[in-house]
């Protein structure tokens, strides 16, 4: 049994024009200790897909209108709110995208550590401090017994990032979701706090899945991924088959669009041609279908579903889905 | 040690503005303001006894001089002797300050203490039954006017066509129980004219609050809700709601209020200044006027230092 299973999960929004459903069965799996990436373009539903796991859609105006997400077997969208609070920032945690806010700005970076670990873990004031320096020695902040009683604002961004991933990795849990850890920060200091994360990672023996729209990031960090595109999943696989012979033509289409250093010189970047439709007015059949170079017929009737074809790595949601290439 | 120099510096700084905000009064109140010469001598007055009454006045001094004087009445809060009564204006306003702060006090502090935690309610059930109730009710709270919600606790508390058990007018203390006596039905006129005001306002800045990164982030981490909502939320709002509650000191200790204390017949600062206002009673309008000025520039500088206090992020420099 995966420790996280998202099966057929659909999250709906009520907006002035009606019902948008942000999220549309999507269904994916997380092994324990294991790193996923969920890559995709700015409103595709991969932050929804992380608030849902953690319980923290808003309702109203969202709700989880299908599906089950299952932590360690037990059904999370069933869960009652006390519960949930008990799992989250204990066995499930979250880092966010915006350092600079994230952390709340009246108290030091201490007492915030140390809330959490009071409430997770029964700990006396003076033990949660010390609990805390330990953690922000362990993510590398320099004279961490000074620094906890600093507020955020006297920190940097990648600091301050850090102390987000002290702070959720301070009880240990299972599962860490990273939505855009580095989006946020200097590319300088992005490396670092990845390289942070997958060392943490695998020394406390979480799993992660780590939401970005970077690629270059998924390909450095994650073990599989899932490419999510207007709401569902249309490719996932092992990182390197994923990147090395995408199957779906968006999949395929984001990688070719990757600035990067070629062996010929390209006269202009790849991109892919219109934009993704609004969810409030969705095309019948496949929603790549507009944007789409090889869309069939029956691409404009049905939607095509996740497939999995017997010789390929990855399973893509395409009729049409570009060769297997066996090595 | 730092916020006790910011303070002081802070104090230094409102120097410049008490001056502006005396001098425009001085302009307006007393160097245009009434003449009273001819109130005070008989019909066939000689010219020589009108300059010796302006004398007196001080109307024959510079332009400076009087503004010299009236500061020096301010600094020494020595305004003369009250037009109508005679009495001193000092001792006037010693009885009747603290009358108007017993009256509007209690009323002051619960109006803002139920308001913030209404809004809490609310701003938490944001776009929920209980949130669309407390807003409805803030709504009629603030279409009903003051004088219908005065006379409407009056009838309900204190005749015989309600209970019957409060005064409807006076103020006899001399005991905690003459107190409650006299206060509850002033307070709760208060309270409710306050509470629809302060609830919307209060609520706008929680709803705002609570969209927050952090407030987010704290709820990721299994925050509770009376703690999100007292801690994370109620700490980062304190400064727009003490702005609004600092800023009303000045008015609930002064003017006192108006229509509570002339509806009551106690007898506050408020009523005081009304009768002052429409008997022209220039001594008593000058120490109002002016206290009033210069009490909302304290204010304004320990407001200041108070978001020292509650904000790290406020520089001390």
């Amino acid at each position: 049994m995966a420790l996280l299973e998202v099966d057929n999960l659909q999250v709906e929004f009520a907006t002035d024009r009606g019902i948008a459903r942000a999220i549309d069965g999507v269904s994916f799996e997380v092994n324990e200790g294991e790193t996923l990436g969920i890559v995709g373009e700015s409103g595709c539903g991969k932050s929804v897909t992380s608030l849902s796991i953690m319980g923290l859609i808003p309702r109203p105006p969202g709700r989880i209108a299908g599906g089950e997400i299952r932590f360690a077997g037990e059904n999370l969208t069933r869960l009652p709110e006390k519960a949930y609070r008990k799992l989250r920032g204990s066995d499930i945690s979250m880092i966010f995208q915006e350092p600079m806010t994230a952390l709340n700005p009246v108290f030091t970076i201490g007492n915030q550590i140390s809330d959490v670990l009071r409430r997770h873990k029964g700990l006396s004031r003076k033990q949660a401090r010390a609990r805390g320096i330990e953690m922000l020695a362990e993510v590398g902040i320099p004279a961490p017994e000074k620094r906890i009683d600093e507020y955020p604002h006297q920190l940097s961004g990648g600091m301050r990032q850090r102390v987000m991933i002290a702070m959720a990795l301070s009880c240990d849990p299972k599962l860490l979701i990273a939505d855009e850890p580095t989006t946020a920060l200097d590319v300088t200091i992005q490396a670092q706090v990845l390289e942070l994360i997958k060392k943490l990672a695998a020394d406390h023996g979480t799993a992660v899945i780590l939401i970005t729209h970077d690629l270059g990031v998924v390909a450095e960090t994650c073990d599989r991924a899932a490419v999510m595109y207007c709401g569902k999943i249309i490719e996932q696989g092992p990182v390197d088959a994923l990147f090395e012979y995408p199957r779906h033509p968006y999949t395929a289409g984001l990688l070719a669009s990757v600035p990067r250093i070629r062996p010929d010189r390209l006269p202009r970047l790849p991109t892919i041609p219109g934009i993704v439709p609004d969810l409030l007015d969705l095309p019948r059949g496949c929603r790549f279908r507009d944007r789409c170079g090889q869309a069939l017929e029956r691409c404009g009737q049905f939607d095509p579903e996740l497939n999995a074809d017997n010789d390929a790595a990855t399973v893509a949601a395409c009729f049409n889905p570009n060769p297997v290439v066996t090595a | 040690m730092d916020t006790l120099q910011y303070a002081l510096r802070k104090l230094v700084t409102g120097i410049p503005l008490v001056l502006g905000v005396t001098f425009i009064s001085f302009v307006l109140m007393v160097y245009f303001g009434p003449d009273k010469t001819y109130d005070l001598i008989g019909k066939n007055a000689t010219p020589e006894q009108i300059a010796e009454i302006r004398a007196d006045l001080g109307y024959d001094q510079p332009f400076f001089v009087r503004y010299g004087d009236y500061l020096r009445e301010l600094v020494t809060l020595d305004f003369g002797y009250s037009d109508s009564t005679g009495e001193r204006v000092s001792r006037i306003l010693a009885r009747t300050i603290p009358i108007s702060l017993a009256l509007t006090l209690p009323g002051f502090i619960l109006g803002n203490a139920l308001g913030v935690l209404l809004a809490l309610i609310a701003g938490f059930f944001r776009g929920g039954l209980i949130d669309r109730a407390i807003m409805a009710g803030a709504v009629v709270g603030m279409s009903i006017s003051f004088l219908i919600i005065i006379i409407g606790f009056q009838v309900l508390l204190s005749s015989s066509y309600g209970l019957n058990y409060f005064p409807v007018r006076g103020w006899e203390v001399y005991s905690l129980g003459d107190y409650l006596y006299y206060v509850t039905v002033p307070t709760l006129a208060i309270v409710f004219v306050s509470l629809g005001y302060n609830t919307r306002f209060y609520r706008a800045v929680v709803v705002e609050e609570m969209n927050r990164d952090h407030v987010r982030t704290a709820r990721a981490f299994g925050t509770p809700p009376a703690k999100l909502l007292f801690r994370n939320v109620l700490r980062n709002a304190a400064i727009p709601i003490m702005t609004r509650i600092m800023f009303s000191i000045p008015l609930v200790v002064i003017s006192g209020s108006l229509l509570i204390e002339s509806y009551f017949g106690i007898p506050g600062v408020g009523k005081v200044t009304y009768d002052a206002i429409t008997t022209g009673d220039q001594p008593i309008l000058k120490a109002v006027v002016g206290a009033t000025a210069v009490l909302f520039v304290l204010t304004l500088i320990a407001t200041d230092v108070m978001y020292k206090v509650i904000d790290p992020r406020v520089s001390l420099k």
